[in-house]
């Protein structure tokens, strides 16, 4: 299960679309917007993303994590579009025999999808300003 | 034919350059379309960019390049008719 949504995210269907007879560990991780970074307040949160490529390089984060952790299950969904306070932004769920192997692989798929799927945010600040969020790079 | 096309080139093998986020912004257009030149790397698509539009210059060099949906490097060929993505850090999440 991989995919983009302009939909609140279920965490009930990442779950079941990861459950397997083989697995004795389920995770799922969710990524929610948050409001205070620092001592700044943010009103909401807007996702933008190039999807083709976005869900092409997710298929890959979920391929390369099967292979290399022996998953059982391996799901991943980006909510795009306004994203509002405490809600989530992204959720990813494996399942894999054993723990071990669970946690290593959900950790390393959150990491590298913040470092390499073209997904975008911008950040509506309290303060009426706004800017898109590129890491590495001053506003 | 747009005018950044030169002659002999037909809408086949023309590229198009997408532009997110803050390039978006920037470049106040979603996607420009470029005649397509035999050989060009990605390197050399970047100066013809940066000519077009020159309200890029601060973000081009912190900006991946994709083709066809597939990141590149600097060295990367440009198929006539490729989609290429010029890509700001990004912050999904």
């Amino acid at each position: 299960m991989i995919q983009i949504t302009n939909q609140p995210i279920d965490a009930q269907q990442l779950l079941e679309a990861v459950r397997s007879p083989l697995a004795g560990a389920e995770l799922l991780f969710i990524g929610t917007t948050r409001e205070i970074t620092g001592d700044r307040r943010t009103e909401s949160l807007v996702y933008e993303c190039y999807e083709a490529m976005a869900l092409r390089e997710m298929e890959q984060l979920a391929q390369q994590a099967s292979q290399r952790w022996s998953l059982c299950g391996c799901a991943i969904v980006h909510r795009v579009g306004p994203v509002g306070i405490s809600e989530a932004s992204v959720m990813i769920a494996v399942s894999s025999p054993h723990r071990d192997n669970a946690f290593a692989a959900g950790r390393w798929l959150i990491d590298t999808l913040k470092e390499r799927v073209p997904i975008w945010k911008q950040e509506n600040w309290a303060d009426g300003t706004s800017e898109w969020v590129h890491p590495g790079i001053e506003s | 034919m747009p005018p950044s096309e030169s002659p002999g080139s037909t809408a086949n093998e023309a590229i198009e350059i997408l532009f997110f986020a803050q390039a978006k912004e920037f470049a106040q257009q979603a996607s420009l379309r470029l005649a397509h030149i035999e050989h060009e790397t990605v390197a050399e698509l970047r100066v013809r960019v940066r000519a077009e539009i020159p309200r890029l210059e601060t973000l081009l060099p912190h900006c991946m390049f994709a083709i066809n949906e597939a990141y590149a490097n600097e060295h990367s060929p440009i198929p006539a008719g490729a989609k290429v993505a010029c890509i700001p850090p990004v912050s999904g999440g």
